[in-house]
């Protein structure tokens, strides 16, 4: 292995440091509070700086990297690292690269959330922030893993240290349950995917690199009932981190239950990591193109239309918005997924790299591009509304969506983002949702017109879902400006934010806007991220 | 690069409600003369573009004028494409001028009057922008663009029922744009890969018969259908018009429903004439269904807003039928061409003629608080300008001679008839149920006896005449003088028939 490719995990390398340097920066603190070391640097303020740092390096990153692959600098063993017998343990190809830049900018946003939630003197707030960055590291490292145990070891550590998250609020019992419950589908679900895992490993001859797997998958292997089983299981794991209906009982409750931060970012940036993984996994390994994978082929369409369905269903019944979100982005996970689908289904011939399937693919496909696209959409979009559920929630010390009543008229701001942050996360133009929703249904016609039919289908199943999330997404947007004629009812206080919240807000409000008149290079650079070739 | 009048059209509507927002909101006179003014000038454009347009010059889908084509989302064959033509000049006219017209009537707007003006602007946008858009997806942006301030516009400013009456709306409309986006990306996927709409219309992506082109041209259709509305589809139309506020009853009867229209006209035929001209007997039907079934409706209603609203059901069925008659393939071209050109104006003639009945129902519902039809009575003495106003405005809406929407529907009838006959003379029903309930709701509310609660019901104001009168001379000026409106539909016609072969 070259030192020198450890640079494309430098910002993972960097949060980790800081983030010991933030841990160390509480022990210290710890012993002598409110003076000294934790006076001048306080984690609340340390934290999003570090983090600032490394989501900068991240983006230079990943441009730096989108600019040397033009010019067909890198080759797929050039972004290896911890290459064991020629495979790599960690692939940071241009689409792991624009993730792992996707997880360090939400976690800043969610550090922005957590300052406004928790304020000054939470207990253990070094602890807190630290975590978080961690689990950053772990969200980052995911999106390259290409190998199982590199995979299980991201997974994990991403779901360990968001245990603690979600349960950080001691002295609720919902956030304990949040965390308990969150721990417990999360054990079992581990288990069964390290089960699933050793299989593979088993039946393909000793291997864990994906690539390996997939070569040892060709033949006859993947016809038989272990192939089937261990596929199914390892689809277990990864389908609780996406909350894919069935294995998404934990995230309702988890979701209302952890501080609303905890709650951002679990819905964004550990389903972000989730992502990556799946993608990979079902491009590389798993692809249609061996016949015995059809099964879980079409086992996914129909559990990404049964997700959608599902989230959008229940949503609408939701009285708390944090549970109304928490829905929502099941059914939002169900709309990427149609996007990973496409791109599983594009694949005509197995593959042995992730790369190879890439290469594969049409150039002009729309798939893998649009879940980047939807996938930033949707940072911006929901992050942006848990933003003002964190600043309201704080001010008027409820979840309630009734008590977000004429919320117009005593924060006017605070209304009209969060009124745009719904629009966009129900597709409606002009919004980076709408882009991205175009983009990822556009694929799946594409490539259903081709040959896939059901992909069809499964649009058709968005778009009407498109639909029903505009009720309940509405209902919130009504309850905030019709619920109040312009006299008296209304709460008169003025809701305001903090400097740095609106700061927070307006930057994602203009980019949730303006995404839609810069779609010329969001879109040139996702595609050229998927479709580089890199070779 | 290109001509960067029809930007300007669109957007300086959104610039206006840009510089809205840094006005406090408690200096309402500074917001309502900002708006008035602003709005002004999409208007002086939109008559330059009339005056400035050649009839010899290029029609869809040869070419467009004023054109503007700058590649947008490269990656997906997206531009930023604007042109106009013929059919589209009078509806953007259309549009600016009644837009002016609303924010002068809303003036009388107490409740939240920066936020209204602020969507009513940011509404003017995505209407032009519906016409002056030659690709789909901006077309499609515009398109849901123009429905979210119109939800607002029900839902907070609208009558007891309006929050029900606005989430109807958006949903019904949603759904129909919807599956016309689903349409439209099929389209894409068959037609070379380009939205660009007049190479889609000269490609013909679904040229022959088959499954998937009879899928898209409903998907497309439906879209349209619900925003015309064609009878079945009509049923958000009398809530919507009649808890929106009295503007913006206005502009959804006067440029929402021509939006729908559009549609026919822009994509449906020219893009899918095969499948189009195969089912023109079909639409033909929901046509008829739609003015005889609208003409009837309307007869029932006790209420003077709903009345108006389905009385719009009937005479937006004269703009289906004309259009769908003009598919005929085996019928004498000059028939064709007849109907089309009724089509055309029937759409623009409604425009004026139903926003200007709106106007009127909300002048009358400001002094009443009612608009139950037994409630009134005798007005006409009580307020002799305002009767005048009705009296003319709903003749008008009859047909009668002299005024536009006699001509557009001789034309449509003329050129049915050329056509089927019994067609023409179904149609025919409708038109003379129009006529009974039109008089018989005038004389409901200016003859008989004069309630008494209304015995000091003042007149029209100078604010209600303002906004009123440009569209009365307007409907009489084309209504005498057809000729320069008629040029325009029919070098849009013809162009259109090329296509319809």
């Amino acid at each position: 292995m070259q030192i020198g490719n450890l640079i494309f995990i430098l910002p993972a390398l960097c949060m980790s440091v800081a983030a010991i340097i933030v841990l160390l920066l509480g022990v210290v603190a710890s012993k002598r509070p409110h003076k000294g070391l934790d006076y001048f640097f306080p984690a609340q303020y340390a934290a999003p700086v570090f983090t600032a740092i490394v989501t900068g390096i991240a983006g230079w990153l990943a441009w730096t990297e989108l600019a040397a692959i033009k010019a067909g600098a890198f080759t797929e063993q050039a972004v290896g690292l911890f290459v064991v017998n020629g495979h790599a343990q960690l692939t940071v190809d241009p689409f792991a690269a624009i993730l792992s830049f996707i997880a360090f900018a939400g976690t800043l946003v969610v550090m922005f959330l957590s300052q406004d939630h928790f304020g000054e003197d939470m207990l253990h707030k070094a602890e807190y922030y630290s975590l978080l960055m961690f689990a950053s590291v772990a969200a980052s490292l995911a999106a390259a893993a290409s190998d199982l145990i590199a995979i299980y070891l991201c997974i994990e550590f991403l779901s360990l240290t968001s245990y603690i998250l979600a349960a950080f609020s001691k002295t609720d019992r919902r956030s304990a349950e949040a965390g308990l419950k969150y721990f417990l589908y999360g054990a079992a679900c581990s288990a069964v995917m390290l089960y699933g895992m050793s299989i593979l490993f088993g039946i393909t001859g000793g291997n864990t690199a994906l690539s390996a797997i997939a070569i040892g998958f060709k033949g006859e292997l993947a016809n038989s009932a272990a192939g089937w089983v261990a596929i199914m299981f390892v689809l277990v794991g990864l389908g609780f981190k996406l909350a894919l209906v069935p294995f998404h009982f934990w995230a309702p409750d988890t979701y209302e239950g952890a501080p609303t931060p905890v709650t951002a970012f679990l819905s964004v940036v550990s389903k972000a990591a989730g992502l990556a993984v799946i993608v990979r996994f079902l491009t590389v390994v798993a692809n249609p193109a061996s016949p015995a994978s059809s099964m879980w082929y079409w086992m996914l369409i129909v559990l990404t239309a049964v997700t959608m369905f599902y989230g959008n269903m229940v949503a609408i019944w939701q009285t708390n918005i944090k549970r109304m979100l928490a829905y929502s982005s099941i059914a939002q996970v169900g709309y990427l997924m149609i996007g990973v689908l496409t791109a599983m289904s594009s694949q005509v011939v197995p593959v042995d790299s992730f790369s190879a399937a890439l290469r594969n693919n049409n150039k002009g496909a729309w798939d893998l591009p649009g879940v980047l696209i939807y996938m930033f959409a949707y940072l911006l979009m929901n992050l942006g509304a848990f933003a003002v559920v964190v600043v309201v929630g704080k001010r008027l010390k409820s979840e309630a969506i009734d008590s977000y009543s004429g919320l117009m008229k005593c924060a006017p701001f605070l209304a009209s983002a969060l009124a745009v942050f719904l629009i966009s996360l129900a597709g409606i133009p002009p919004t980076a949702g709408f882009l991205g929703k175009l983009f990822i249904f556009g694929g799946a016609i594409m490539t259903g017109m081709d040959r896939h039919p059901e992909l069809i289908v499964l649009a058709a199943l968005g778009i009407i879902n498109s639909v029903i999330s505009a009720y309940y997404y509405l209902n919130v947007v009504r309850v905030m400006y019709f619920g109040f004629s312009g006299e008296g009812e209304a709460p008169a206080e003025p809701v305001r934010g903090t400097f740095a919240m609106n700061t927070v807000i307006a930057v994602m409000l203009f980019l949730t806007l303006a995404m839609i008149i810069f779609a010329r290079p969001v879109s040139d650079m996702a595609s050229s991220a998927v479709y580089s070739g890199l070779k | 690069m290109g001509n960067w009048v029809l930007p300007a059209i669109t957007f300086l509507p959104l610039a206006a409600a840009v510089i809205l927002m840094f006005i406090p909101k408690e200096r309402v006179g500074a917001i309502r003369m900002l708006s008035i003014v602003l709005s002004l000038i999409p208007l002086g454009i939109s008559i330059w573009l009339w005056a400035a347009c050649s009839h010899a010059g290029a029609q869809f889908p040869n070419g467009a004028q004023f054109g503007i084509d700058i590649p947008w989302i490269p990656a997906l064959g997206v531009g930023f494409t604007m042109g106009v033509d013929s059919l589209s000049i009078p509806l953007i006219f259309l549009t600016t001028l009644l837009t002016t017209l609303c924010l002068i009537y809303s003036t009388i707007i107490e409740v939240r009057p920066k936020e209204y003006f602020w969507m009513f602007l940011l509404l003017e946008t995505g209407m032009v922008g519906v016409f002056t858009s030659l690709d789909f997806i901006l077309f499609f942006v515009f398109w849901e663009l123009s429905l979210v301030p119109m939800y607002f516009l029900i839902g907070i400013w609208g009558g007891p029922r309006r929050e029900y009456a606005a989430i109807k709306f958006f949903l019904y409309t949603m759904i129909g744009s919807m599956g016309m986006l689903l349409a439209i990306l099929a389209l894409y996927f068959n037609g070379g890969h380009t939205f660009n709409m007049l190479a889609l219309a000269k490609a013909q992506p679904f040229a022959s018969a088959s499954l998937a082109g009879a899928l898209v041209f409903w998907g497309l259709f439906v879209g349209f259908a619900i925003k015309v509305p064609m009878w079945p589809f009509h049923t958000w139309l009398p809530d919507a018009h009649v808890e929106a506020p009295t503007a913006g009853s206005v502009i959804l009867a006067g440029v929402l429903l021509k939006m729908g229209s559009y549609g026919f006209m822009r994509v449906l035929m020219p893009m899918m004439p095969q499948q189009f001209t195969a089912y023109w007997k079909f639409i033909a039907a929901l046509a008829l269904i739609a003015i005889i079934y609208g003409a009837f409706v309307a007869m029932a209603q006790t209420d003077l807003k709903k009345l108006i609203a389905y009385s719009s059901v009937g005479h937006m069925g004269f703009v289906t039928l004309g259009c769908a008659m003009a598919a005929n393939l085996k019928a004498p071209e000059v028939s064709r061409v007849m109907a089309l050109n009724g089509a055309q104006m029937q759409a623009f003639s409604h425009g004026l003629i139903t926003s200007a009945l709106f106007f009127l129902v909300g002048v009358v519902y400001e002094r009443a608080h009612t608009r139950d039809l037994a409630a009134f009575g005798g007005l006409g003495a009580r307020v002799p300008v305002y009767a005048g106003m009705l009296a003319f405005c709903s003749f008008a809406s009859l047909g009668l001679p002299g005024m536009t929407g006699f001509i557009a529907e001789l034309s449509v009838l003329t050129g049915t008839y050329g056509i089927s006959p019994l067609f023409a003379g179904l149609a025919l029903i409708g038109i003379v149920v129009t006529a009974a309930y039109m008089l018989w709701m005038i004389q409901r509310v200016l003859f008989g006896k004069l309630n008494p609660k209304y015995e000091k019901m003042p007149d029209a104001d100078a604010r209600e005449i303002i906004s009123i009168a440009p569209l009365m001379a307007l409907m009489l000026f084309f209504g005498i003088i057809p000729g320069p409106i008629m040029n325009f539909f029919n070098t849009a016609s013809k162009a259109m028939l090329g296509l319809l072969k």
